[in-house]
């Protein structure tokens, strides 16, 4: 029996294309997830606790290993981040990515962090933070190496540039989509229930 | 990348250096700077000469640099140790900054005082009450210091 692919005298490659949404919405969904759970834990406050018992050692018994142990409690990843607001790293994944051929000022343009010309990088690897967008054509956006922004944006979620939280952008563009999605199922239900009296 | 970062910043400062500061690493060590400060003309640390010392961190620009005046200043936000309190130093750094535009915000810090986030109580006290007070007393630290 031949294939549909066969008769169609076509070659099949179902499998990107059926995998590419899936594999998309995985993604947002895991991210989505982990905002969640970050935000139920109490790892933040566990560490505010710590750090407070450690300032009484320090005030009280003048014990310098405490202010080293403060020190460390807000190198560490897990604490540090959690204080201070960074994006789960698989944030990073769904910044939105820029080629260089795109920037209108692509001979000029750097990394406001790094400090250096995109163009003099062989292999540029840039992406756009969300911000900026929402505010027309107009706005300039905010264009960094992924190198640069990924490790400032690990600890601190806001625009080295306009200071705007990118991950509550991120969080009200999602609601809006959620929204959006609820108008529309709610559409379909009310065609369906046709002697539903909506406007009554 | 902090290394690279520093001397591109160096080399920035050389070609268009601000008016009214100056700052250069202190002998070899890239990663500790003096600079200099202008008293604003327009405030009471005018004709001084305040000298700062900047640290740089090994994971700069991601943490800000730490700058203490090592001239002495009368002034609500920066205490005997030559500590400032300015929250781009702090929370609010943004590794978009640089150590050009923190000196240009330190010398607007010098010129419009912040009395109600202070780092001497006593002095942000005088500053709100009597403020011809705080300007004879700073004008005189400046004679005194900064000239």
């Amino acid at each position: 029996m031949s294939t549909y692919e066969e008769d169609h005298n076509i070659t099949a490659a179902p499998s990107r294309t059926a995998s590419n949404p899936s594999r998309s919405h995985q993604t947002l969904g895991s991210v989505l997830e982990s905002f969640l759970t970050q935000d139920q834990t109490t790892e933040s406050l566990d560490r505010e606790s710590y750090t407070n018992a450690l300032r009484t050692l320090n005030t009280q018994e003048g014990s310098t290993l405490a202010l080293e142990l403060i020190q460390t409690l807000e190198d560490t990843p897990q604490f540090g981040e959690a204080k201070s607001k960074g994006v789960p790293p698989e944030f990073l994944d769904t910044l939105e990515r820029v080629p260089i051929n795109k920037l209108p000022n692509k001979d000029t343009a750097d990394c406001p962090i790094c400090t250096n010309r995109f163009i003099d990088d062989k292999y540029p690897l840039l992406v756009k933070l969300p911000c900026g967008v929402q505010h027309g054509s107009k706005t300039k956006d905010h264009i960094f190496d992924l190198e640069c922004i990924g490790p400032w944006l690990k600890v601190n979620s806001t625009c080295p540039l306009c200071r705007f939280d990118v991950m509550e952008l991120d969080r009200k563009r999602r609601e809006k989509i959620e929204e959006e999605l609820r108008k529309a199922k709610e559409e379909d239900s009310e065609e369906e229930e046709e002697d539903w009296d909506v406007y009554g | 990348m902090s290394l690279k970062r520093i001397n591109k910043e160096l080399t920035d400062l050389g070609r268009d250096p601000p008016s009214s500061c100056s700052a250069g690493p202190v002998g070899d060590d890239l990663y500790h700077w003096q600079a200099s400060i202008m008293g604003p003309p327009d405030s009471p640390y005018a004709g001084g000469v305040f000298f700062l010392s900047i640290h740089f961190p090994t994971d700069y620009p991601f943490k800000p640099p730490k700058i203490a005046f090592t001239t002495k200043i009368y002034h609500p936000n920066i205490n005997s140790n030559g500590n400032i309190c300015l929250d781009i130093l702090k929370d609010q750094w943004s590794p978009a900054l640089t150590i050009s535009k923190v000196l240009l915000s330190i010398c607007s810090l010098l010129t419009d005082a912040n009395p109600d986030d202070p780092l001497v109580p006593e002095i942000a006290h005088i500053y709100k009450q009597d403020r011809s007070k705080y300007e004879a007393t700073a004008k005189e630290w400046t004679k005194k210091y900064a000239i």
